[in-house]
């Protein structure tokens, strides 16, 4: 399934990536910003900062079965096993919350801004951008709810790391700055960006194929560049459908699990456009969803048999 | 020679001053923009790209330097016909049925159309979205940067909604002010910093700001940390208008802005800094969608302003007369500098602190250092009689309260106190030499500067200025005349809204007014409290500056 | 000391505030949903509601509310009149029985309120 928050609409698109219909288009809060799936794919959380709430659905039938808040303009949000944890865009802070009780757990200060949050299994770290203070904080879950400080490093990235996503194996992370854009490879091990690729695009949105050998940036144009992660340049640059406004913007990007599809939230135009991973061409595929989508989220595979609001549509 | 052309110069009687609030000669027409709900990777909900925008109806000529306003925190929902301005129960900018929004960024238009009769084009944005929730101002700063990328492409040949191609070639974004009231000033002092780090794609030639916050900066006591890093007004002109009966902003936050100047590194100049306290001014009138934050006017012991068109007129002579100056090169910078009296249509004392590029000065103490006040960053050692000098920082320049100090945490200053147990004329004899008491070759410079301020304090007359003498004294032995400091600045007892603050400003004394010394060889500035029998004065930022670019 | 400077410090330190009519506090837990919650009273948000018989204006400083040592800054308005001020503690385990409140704009004293004393008593559910 694909998930997408609308901004504008307050709805998510659950999309069918079989059929490319929208299966459900559930409400949120006010202004749905982010997303994350718990591990097992049975939660989704979605952030949304104009009513500082995180709301919780169940993703077998995409009901709200929790709604709660934490902390002022929650922005990204990521899980481990246990906790939820969400950057609080205001506050400085990442909130951490129970997956099993989502009572609040800690309020960790970070830098300034923080926007992205990923988390590392193989490393067991959370990782967040902080958009403001040019730096991406280290968080050591095992810390939480000892007296040990839970922060236990701070990664310089230059010029306003808005995107980061961590790869499969878990020890690289790749930050998307965009005041002058750039991509940034972490060795995540060492705790150093040991690369910086100059983009085409003013990013916005930023995902991994499966095996880390591409990175696409979504942004401004709107575009999405393709990144050949280890050559450590770009390969494309592909203009996606533009908008009547002189500033169009692609948000965000999802790669399908087995890394043929690229999905990308074109955000000015309300719509799902689709990269064919392997020729960088777009397809004809557009998914027309609800207004603004900011996040696009790939999740466990759909049901093979369409449900009957997918057959009627 | 150049000593005499001095003398001369400051002997000139005051030249008839061009008025910087006139009506210039271009018709101004005016229109609104909105792109509405727009997400931003930078802002974690979506903004209205709304503006109004004034130009010279006839946009033959061109291209035109770029105004851009931003307004503060205020309500944003009212209902139709009212000035009551509310905050809403649902999401900003959405507003309960029956209730408009509230233009704020409409409040302006007396000084935008003014300027814009002279030929600029002046916008203002609404930031109603980001309005009504605690802090916001780096996400106003992403929005005015991202309002500017909107106009770069305006301005480009194809144009665009809704403008078409009327703007193409027309706005000077190379040449571009920037005005922020409230959290608009600090809003405008992020965008300054998102523009350096993307390259400065953008010329912002100089910033403006009334009554602003300056969430950035904690202070002490009371440590109330927010979501943003210091922003400060680097590497551009600068100005900043403390309303001293600011019954919102009503600790004169903007003050810290100033301070830092002396703090920061710069890498062009000269970047002039300017701070204006002005006397009786309110926060609110300066927006004229607003109503007064205090409907009772009350300040201490001072004539608040309760007449909106004297308060408008006073922002439009200094806005207009920032941006004309520093984009425009006319030459308004008394009003900056202030060592000329200000327009007669102020109508109201104004307090000015002044500094151009610090690398420029000589510094002579600033009272940071640890052997401060007794001996200077550059030497020493200083003495004095009969007056107590005893450094102070942050908290401990606060006394008593319910007066407080209100300036930036790393601002020092030496506070004097006298007299001191003893019988004779107080004073403080700074040496302005190196180490060991040697002669100093100052003759590069034109001016001395210092910053002094009241303090809350008994010993201060109330109604009448305190005031002090100084002299200068060369390695021969010779002595200057004694300047009183009230020939150039007064030095008021302290006012404010809700509490009184000593608020710094600049003297600035030219040193062709110290006849008699050699400046090749100098070896001292003496301050000698020979004016009133007791006092107690902070004093800060002595240095030596040179003649005005 | 003279007559003039003695009154005039006098006055100036005479504590001046601008005043709420008929302000009160309430607090109580929010309606949170989920599928499964602790039973502990201290975890979890709590809001406070601030009413008066005026509304509470919008400024250029933030509303604050303090209690004891915790600092909340999440506020709303809870009615179209913004005679409803709300602030939202989101992790009442932060809370101190006993601690002072007060509510003020920023750092201005003259807008400061005080309410009575925490007290987990006087939290609704």
């Amino acid at each position: 399934m694909l998930y997408v928050a609308n901004q504008n609409s307050n709805t998510l698109s659950v999309v069918n990536t079989a059929t490319n219909a929208v299966a459900a288009a559930p409400a949120t809060s006010f202004s749905p910003a982010s997303m994350a799936l718990s591990p097992d794919g049975a939660r989704l959380y979605v952030s949304n900062p104009n009513s500082n709430q995180i709301l919780v659905y169940n993703t077998a039938n995409n009901t709200v079965v929790g709604s709660f808040a934490i902390g002022q303009t929650p922005l990204g949000i990521t899980t481990d096993a246990t906790r939820v944890y969400v950057a609080l865009h205001a506050n400085a802070a990442v909130a951490v919350f129970s997956a099993s009780t989502l009572l609040q757990q800690a309020n960790i200060r970070v830098g300034f801004g923080p926007s992205a949050i990923a988390y590392s299994q193989a490393l067991n770290r959370v990782y967040v951008a902080n958009t403001l203070s040019n730096s991406v904080s280290v968080i050591d879950p095992t810390r939480i709810g000892t007296s040990a400080a839970p922060i236990i490093g701070s990664i310089t990235v230059p010029d306003s790391p808005v995107a980061l996503t961590i790869a499969a194996d878990g020890r690289t992370a790749w930050v998307a700055s965009s005041a002058r854009p750039t991509l940034a490879r972490i060795d995540l091990g060492q705790g150093t960006v040991d690369a910086r690729i100059q983009l085409p695009v003013s990013p916005a949105g930023l995902a991994l194929s499966p095996d880390q050998s591409r990175a696409y940036v979504t942004g401004y144009g709107p575009q999405v560049a393709v990144v050949d992660t280890r050559a450590e340049s770009v390969l494309k640059t592909t203009a996606l459908p533009g908008c009547p406004q002189v500033r169009c913007l692609a948000m965000s990007a999802a790669v399908s699990a087995d890394g043929k599809l690229v999905y990308i939230a074109n955000t000015s135009l309300n719509q799902i456009s689709v990269l064919n991973a392997e020729t960088n061409e777009l397809t004809t595929t557009r998914i027309n969803v609800g207004q603004s989508p900011r996040a696009v989220l790939v999740g466990p595979a759909p049901r093979t048999t369409p449900s009957a609001a997918e057959v009627s549509n | 020679m150049r000593r005499l052309a001095l003398l001369l110069a400051s002997l000139l009687p005051l030249a008839a001053q061009a008025d910087p609030a006139a009506a210039g000669p271009l018709t101004v027409a005016t229109q609104d923009y909105k792109i509405a709900a727009v997400p931003m990777p930078t802002v974690a909900y979506p903004i209205d790209i709304w503006g109004q925008v004034w130009y010279p109806e006839d946009l033959a000529k061109g291209p035109y330097p770029f105004v851009f306003l931003l307004h503060g925190n205020h309500g944003i929902c009212r209902a139709p016909g009212s000035m009551v301005d509310l905050g809403t129960t649902s999401f900003p900018p959405n507003c309960p049925p029956g209730q408009v929004q509230t233009p704020n960024h409409a409040g302006y238009d007396y000084l935008a159309r003014r300027l814009a009769s002279h030929g600029y084009i002046v916008a203002s944005m609404n930031a109603n979205a980001i309005n009504v929730r605690a802090n916001g101002n780096p996400e106003r700063g992403q929005v005015v940067v991202e309002h500017l990328r909107y106009w770069q492409a305006w301005n480009s040949p194809a144009g665009g909604e809704p403008f078409g191609t009327m703007f193409s070639g027309k706005v000077d974004l190379q040449n571009i002010g920037l005005m922020g009231h409230s959290r608009g000033g600090e809003g405008v002092r992020a965008a300054l910093e998102f523009n350096r780090q993307a390259g400065r794609p953008f010329g912002i030639k100089g910033i403006i700001e009334i009554g602003p916050v300056d969430f950035g900066r904690t202070t002490s006591p009371t440590l109330v940390t927010t979501g943003n890093p210091v922003y400060d007004a680097a590497d551009t002109a600068w100005s900043v208008i403390l309303p001293s009966c600011d019954a919102d902003v009503s600790d004169n936050q903007g003050m810290r802005a100033f301070d830092r100047a002396f703090q920061i590194t710069e890498t062009a100049g000269p970047t002039p800094k300017s701070q204006l306290y002005i006397l009786g001014a309110n926060h609110n009138f300066y927006n004229s969608e607003w109503t007064p934050e205090d409907p009772g006017f009350s300040c201490i012991d001072f004539p608040i302003i309760t007449d909106r068109p004297q308060q408008e007129a006073i922002g439009t002579v200094y806005v207009n007369g920032f941006m004309r100056t520093y984009l425009g090169g006319e030459k308004f910078q008394y009003l900056f500098h202030g060592d000329s009296d200000q327009p007669t249509s102020i109508r109201t004392p104004v307090a000015h602190s002044y500094a151009e590029t610090p690398a420029r000065n000589l510094l002579i103490d600033n009272f940071q250092g640890a052997f401060s006040p007794m001996n200077t960053l550059l030497g020493g050692p200083n003495a004095t009689g009969n007056i107590a000098a005893v450094r102070c920082i942050d908290t401990g320049c606060r006394n008593p309260p319910p007066a407080a100090w209100r300036h930036d945490p790393g601002q020092a200053a030496v506070r004097l106190d006298w007299p001191d147990g003893g019988t004779g004329t107080p004073y403080y004899a700074i040496h302005v030499g190196p180490d060991g008491g040697g002669p100093r070759d100052v003759s590069a410079y034109a001016l001395f500067s210092f910053r002094v301020a009241a303090a809350f304090d008994p010993k201060n007359p109330v109604i009448e200025s305190q005031n002090f003498s100084l002299r200068m004294v060369d390695a021969t032995g010779a002595v200057s005349k004694l300047i009183p400091v009230t020939n150039y600045k007064a030095i008021p007892y302290p006012t404010g809204y809700g509490f009184r603050r000593s608020v710094l400003r600049t003297v600035r004394i030219p040193l062709a007014d110290f006849a008699g010394v050699d400046f090749k060889q100098l070896t001292r500035v003496d301050l000698i409290f020979d004016k009133q029998p007791q006092g107690a004065l902070f004093l800060a930022d002595v240095l030596f500056a040179p003649a005005r670019p | 000391m003279t007559r003039r400077t003695i009154f005039s410090a006098f006055a100036a330190f005479m504590v001046f505030a601008r005043t709420m009519k008929g302000a009160k506090m309430t607090a109580r837990r929010p309606k949170q949903s989920g599928e499964r919650r602790a039973e502990s009273d201290s975890a979890g948000p709590v809001l406070f509601e601030l009413t008066a018989e005026e509304r509470w204006p919008v400024r250029g400083l933030d509303p604050v509310l303090h209690i004891g040592g915790t600092i909340i800054d999440s506020y709303r308005f809870g009615n179209a009149e913004n005679t409803s001020l709300i602030f939202t503690c989101y992790d009442a385990s932060q809370l101190q029985e006993g601690a002072a409140v007060f509510m003020r704009y920023g750092q201005d004293e003259s807008s400061r309120i005080d309410f009575p004393n925490f007290a987990w008593s006087t939290v609704k559910e």
